[in-house]
Order: structure tokens, then sequence, then C-alpha cells
């Protein structure tokens, strides 16, 4: 059950980008078997079908089934901003970690002095941001 | 970099290579689409009508093979092509008959999918035992596919998963749809990180990454059979057919190893990983240690005074003044202690306003102490070398009469077992059937369908009840040592008076119903479990006091016991059995396999 929750509200959760790209029920099985169908129906059809299992909501992040071509490197950064929002911040207060190398790696920024977005702290992770918001303040912090 | 792979990946797909297959009907073939041989006859496992391109493909690996065949022969001119939808097998035939390959790169899906995955390795991934949540307690096994697009960063990988869809909230029509086959399993592709932050993070188990040794071809083809398991389904039976099973055959299917000959007939996440270990497909793992892990970890670090203070923090979270706090290192504790009590809530993004203030000041306040080094991980057994997943204990007994004790059990591990590579302090015990073999007879002296033990110490950052739970047939308290339907259920403290002991007193039930004089008899008692691992010697003692207000006596057990490991996959014990009217000897062993 734990799980079934985790799984919907992480896909609820996916606002803006990443869902505009392939219609609300986002990707991964369901939308490829329903793929050609519009109307909110299918789309209901489609997302009940990749939450059936649980884990098959997740396909619609960072783009998996059908999801190729929203693959544009914004709707990545949000996603996996969106999916270790918890992790994240853990590292980027730390000043170091996987999540935040991992992050950097996806932005093209590795090289970058780690410590300065841990000074950011209080700037990146502002009052109930949104991945959008995170990630663009982190663009912001990086002067990018 | 990743344009010379994919290069490489349709270099691979466009011109035969040496390798040459003598027939239709060989090992490969079959492995790839998941035919078994009975008989004369063939059935694949895949069961959905897509997998295969003729009407009676699911029996006919021959006309399966001359329809590809044919197939390969056309112009791919959409991606409803034979070649698109089928990678692998295509190139099988291919390099089979040494053809010329159709023009695979008009399968634009394909091509997205390949330069999305851009192959570099591959790994067989644990996720360890969750005795919380039935369905888990075996732990559970899915592949990570590593992309030169990465980097070094794992996070950014895609997991393939092999899964149940499940259709039905009713716990009573889940585990019998799970046990005949009644929900459709298929594989999924999902970001690896979404695996870890659900495994690792919000369910706190540890995490195994074993890299897989394929070679580039084998990887490829894996990669190519994977996208072809897009149009698969298969009926999901929990025991045998399950995610771990699957996982191992798409494996298989692209090595030479023939892996399902380690399997049984009930298929256990921990049996697969050895299969691929013995095949010498594994090597070394790295552990991702769960959130409760890091935390455990992270207070080994501390002085007592500021252990303190993280149980203060976790008793009262919000009463607890940061100012006590101004060390990096203690603070990283107590940041993990917060994401450890409010997982779900972090995790979902339903935690209440005070729970992300509180986060949000204790981050900032890290923020500006610096970088620290954090406290490396405690060292783990490999679940490769704990014992396999099934056993069997054979015993000779003395009592009235002399004779053999032989039971089964399907899966997995008793609180008396060694517990190397399990979790410490529990039991998963499934489908136990004990025999009483003498002289003149054979008895069928219990039979449980489960009987499940969670003993985690009661008093670390919370105070946690430990449980024991069983339900079956059982000849040890009724009147005469008659069969009885039993139900046992138990619930208490535990503790750890010293290291590698555990220490347990629980208050239960323990209702049973009697064929005898068909009477319902509901005793209620105090049980307790004490042991000690020392190395590869335990000894404890298992007792329970009873009383039966029907009858108007005491049912009482005690159960002192010895086992030293012999081998990573047998155990010897000797133990006595005290009940009300009997007391027996036993001296064997238990033999996983």
């Amino acid at each position: 059950m734990k799980k079934i929750i985790f799984a919907a509200t992480f896909a609820l959760s996916l606002t803006g980008s990443a869902m505009a790209a392939h219609g609300p029920a986002g990707c991964g099985l369901g939308s490829m078997l329903f793929q050609g169908k519009s109307g909110l129906v299918f789309n209901v059809l489609a997302a009940t079908f990749n939450g059936s299992s649980g884990s098959q909501t997740f396909g619609m992040s960072t783009g998996t089934l059908g999801c190729e071509d929203a693959q544009s490197a914004k709707v990545s950064a949000v996603s996996f901003v969106e999916g270790n929002k918890i992790a994240l911040s853990n590292d980027i207060s730390r000043g170091q970690g996987e999540t935040l190398d991992a992050y950097l790696d996806l932005i093209g920024q590795k090289s970058i002095d780690k410590v300065k977005l841990q000074k950011s702290f209080s700037k990146i992770f502002t009052q109930e941001a949104s991945a959008e918001q995170i990630h663009s303040n982190i663009l912001v912090a990086l002067n990018k | 970099m990743i344009k010379a792979l994919r290069g490489a990946i349709f270099a691979l797909l466009f011109f035969s290579c040496n390798i040459v297959f003598a027939s239709a009907l060989d090992s490969q073939w079959l492995k790839l689409l998941r035919y078994n041989k009975f008989g004369n006859n063939f059935e694949s496992e895949a069961d959905s009508k897509e997998f295969f391109l003729t009407t009676n493909g699911k029996y006919d690996p021959q006309a399966e093979y001359e329809e590809l065949f044919k197939k390969l022969k056309e112009p791919i001119t959409n991606e409803n092509h034979a070649a698109c939808r089928f990678p692998a097998r295509s190139l099988k035939i291919i390099q089979d008959n040494k053809m010329l390959a159709p023009q695979f790169n008009k399968c634009t899906k394909l091509d997205k999918f390949l330069r999305k995955i851009s192959p570099k390795g591959a790994s067989l991934v644990f996720a360890s035992y969750f005795i919380q949540k039935p369905s888990s307690a075996f732990g559970h096994t899915f592949l990570r596919l590593h992309s030169n697009k990465s980097g070094d960063s794992s996070l950014l990988d895609h997991a393939v998963d092999f899964s149940a869809s499940v259709d039905t909230q009713n716990p009573i029509a889940y585990g019998v749809k799970g046990i005949i086959g009644g929900f459709k399993g298929r594989f999924s592709r999902m970001p690896y990180f979404l695996k870890l932050r659900e495994y690792a993070d919000l369910d706190s188990r540890d995490v195994w990454e074993y890299p897989l040794k394929l070679s580039v071809q084998e990887l490829y083809f894996l990669v190519l059979h994977l996208w072809e398991m897009d149009q698969a389904y298969f009926d999901y039976y929990y025991f045998s057919e399950n995610c771990s099973y699957h996982i191992l055959r798409a494996v298989e299917a692209v090595t030479d190893k023939d892996l399902s000959q380690h399997l049984k007939f009930f298929v256990i996440p921990i049996d697969t990983i050895q299969a691929m270990y013995n095949e010498e497909l594994i090597g070394e793992p790295k552990r991702i240690p769960s959130q409760y892990a890091l935390v455990q970890n992270g207070l080994k670090s501390l002085s007592k005074e500021n252990t303190k203070h993280i149980h203060d923090f976790y008793t009262n979270p919000f009463g607890f003044n940061l100012d006590n706090i101004n060390d990096p290192k203690t603070l990283d504790v107590l940041i993990d202690t917060l994401n450890y009590k409010f997982a779900e809530e972090l995790l979902t993004d339903t935690a209440p306003k005070n729970v992300n203030l509180l986060r949000n000041d204790i981050l900032t306040r890290r923020s500006k102490l610096g970088v620290s080094s954090r406290s490396s991980v405690t060292k783990q057994v490999d679940p490769v070398d704990g014992h396999l997943g099934s056993f069997l204990n054979v015993s000779g007994f003395n009592q009235k009469t002399n004779g053999i004790f032989i039971s089964h059990a399907f899966a997995l591990h008793q609180f008396e077992n060694p517990i190397n590579g399990y979790a410490a302090n529990s039991q998963m015990v499934m489908g136990f059937t004990e025999l009483k073999v003498t002289k003149n007879d054979i008895d069928l002296k219990s039979f449980h369908i489960f009987d499940v033990l969670s003993a985690a110490p009661s008093f670390g950052l919370e105070f946690k009840p430990a449980w024991r739970f069983s339900l079956g047939i059982d000849t040890d308290f009724a009147s005469d040592n008659s069969r009885a339907a039993f139900a046992s259920i138990h619930s208490g403290i535990s503790t750890s008076p010293f290291q590698g002991s555990l220490l347990t007193a629980f208050i239960g039930v323990r209702p049973r119903f009697e064929t005898r004089d068909n009477k319902f008899y509901t005793p209620l008692g105090l049980s307790s479990i004490f042991i000690h691992n020392y190395s590869n010697f335990r000894y404890g003692i298992e007792s329970s006091i009873h009383r039966n207000f029907q009858l108007k006596r005491y049912e009482f057990l005690v159960r002192p016991f010895l086992r030293q490991q012999l081998s990573q996959n047998i155990d010897s014990f000797a133990s006595a059995s005290i009940y009300n009217s009997d007391t027996r000897f036993n001296i064997g062993a238990t033999f996983f396999y």
C-alpha cells in the first residue's frame, strides 16, 4: 500500500514540463497500449494500467516507454530533482553526495565547486519550492 | 563514444558474426522465446499472442523460426516489422544463416531506445529481506542497465523489473491469484533511482548490486532481448515463475549458461543469485545501505552525549533544541534520523508543514558547517555467502520409541539457522511439513503454512514490538498428541543482552481445534526465545507456557538446542523437546538446497 501511495503521489507530483510532453497519463506501458487514443477516459485507463503494479508508474518521469521524445535536458533534470528531492537536499546541505554528483552529471556541471552550492542552500530550497524552482535556483546559484 | 557504441550495436545488427548456431531448435532460440520441452512437445512460458509471429507460436519453435526467417527478407518499412519487434531473435537468425540484415536503422523506436540505454554494462540487483511485508519477505531481484550516458552515476541508469499487475486490494484474492497464476507479469523499465528510493529509503532495505559478467555481444543481446519483452506477458506464479525467475531467464537467454538447472520448483530470489554466482556470471557486489542502516551506522560514531541527543530528537523532534548540536557529524546523523522517521511522508511529498519546516531548518544549519567526511558503513555479509532458500531437517529421535524426524520447508530461514546473509533476529518459514518415521509407522506430525518471527531489538530509536505469527496443523499441544489445527499469535519485546544474542518475551494466544473431541481451545500464555550466536556455533532455548482454561491445565514446551554450522548449507543440531506428556531428544542436521 505504501508503495502505491508513493507511486501515485510521485506520478501526481510530476506537474508541468515532464507531463505536458506526453499527456497527463505520462508514459510507460499503459500509454503504449493505449497510444493513439485520446480523451480523459483513455488517459485514466492508461494511468490506471501504469499504476496497477505499483512500480510501473515510475516509468513516466525521466522517460522510458514511449517517453523518448520528451527527453529534453530540462525535463530530465527537473524529473530527477522531483524523484530525488530529499536525497538531493541532504547532499547539498552537506556539500557532497552521490545524488548531487548524479544531478551535476546530468546538467553537465560535474566540475563545479559543490561548496558554492552548499553555501546557497537556503536560496535553493526555499519554502515549498517545486522541483522546477529548485532546478532553476541551482542554475542561478551556479551563475548558469 | 556513445555514438561509437551505438554504431557497434548496429554493426552487430547489420553484419553476421562468426557464431553459427546449428539448428532452429538449438538452445538459444528456445531460450530467447522461453520454450520448455515436454517429451516431444514444446511450450513457451510467454502467454501473450504478441510475443509470437504465428498463431501456434507458443507451441511451435520451428514455425516461429521459419516465419521470422521469411520476414527478415522483406524490407523494413515501418515499426511493426518483425525485425523491429524482435531484434534479438532476428539477430540470431541472421547469425545462424549468415544472412544480410535488413535495415534496422529504420526501426526508429528501437533506435531511440538504444540511444537512450546506450549500454556499457548490467547488474543484477537484490533488494534484501523486508519481513514487515509478507510479499517482500523473500527479497526481490531486478536488473540495472549501466549507461554510457550516466558517467559514474548509477542514479542516472535504467532499471528493468519484472512484476505482477496486481488488480485486487483483497488480501485473500491476492494470495490465491498469486499462487495459481491469476496475475499477469510483465517486464518494465524505470529510472534506477526510483528503485533505490523505494527500497533503500522508503522500505529501509539494503540493496546489493552484483555486476553481471557479460561479453559485449551478450550485453547487446540482453538489451535487445529486453526490448522484445515489452510484448510479452507471463502468468505470474508467486512461488515459481516469479520476478526473480524471469529476471534469471532473461539473463540466461543471452548467455550459453544453463542457469535454470540450478533452480527447483520453488524459486527464491537468493537461489537465482546463487545460480548466477555458481556459473561465474556475477562479480563482487556493492551494497547500498538502507536508511535505517545509515542511522545505526552514524550512531556508532557518536559520543554518548550526542547519541542521547539523537534519541531525544527522535522521541520529540519538535521540542528538541537544535542549538544542542554544533558539529557537522552529529547533524548528519540527525538528518538521517529525521529522514528515517518521516521516510514515508517525505518521499511521498505528504509531510505536514511542521516536518518540512523543521527539516529545512536543520539542513540550513548543516549547510553552514562545511564538508565533513561521512562515517564509512559497517561491512555486511554478502547474501551470496548465506545459505540457500529451501531446507530439509533430518534428525534421529529418542522418545518412547526411536525413529527419524524429516521436515521440509520451501522457504527460507529459521531463527536458529546461521544468520550470515540473512536478517538477524527473524524467521521466515513457509510450507513446513514434518514427518515422524518410526519402525511401524509414518505420521504427519505437523504442517505449518507459515511461521514468521520479527524480533529486531525493541529498544532502539523507538519502541518496536517484536512478534511471531504461525498457522497450521500440529500435534505438539493437543491433549493426546493428536493433530489439531492451530494459529499462534504472540507479541512482546526483544532485546540483545550482549553481542550476538537475542532474548524475547512474548505474550499471546494459541487457539486450536481438536478433531478428537471437535472442540475449540484458546490457551493463553507466555513464550520466550533466547539464542546466542558465537561464530559458527549457536545455542539457545525456546520455551512457552499457556494456560488452557477449558481443560484447566498448563501446557508447556521447553526446547534447548545447540547448533554448529558445518558448511555454507549444512547446519548440525542437537535438541531436547520437553512437553507436558513427553520428552524427546533429537540429533540431526539442516540441509539447505
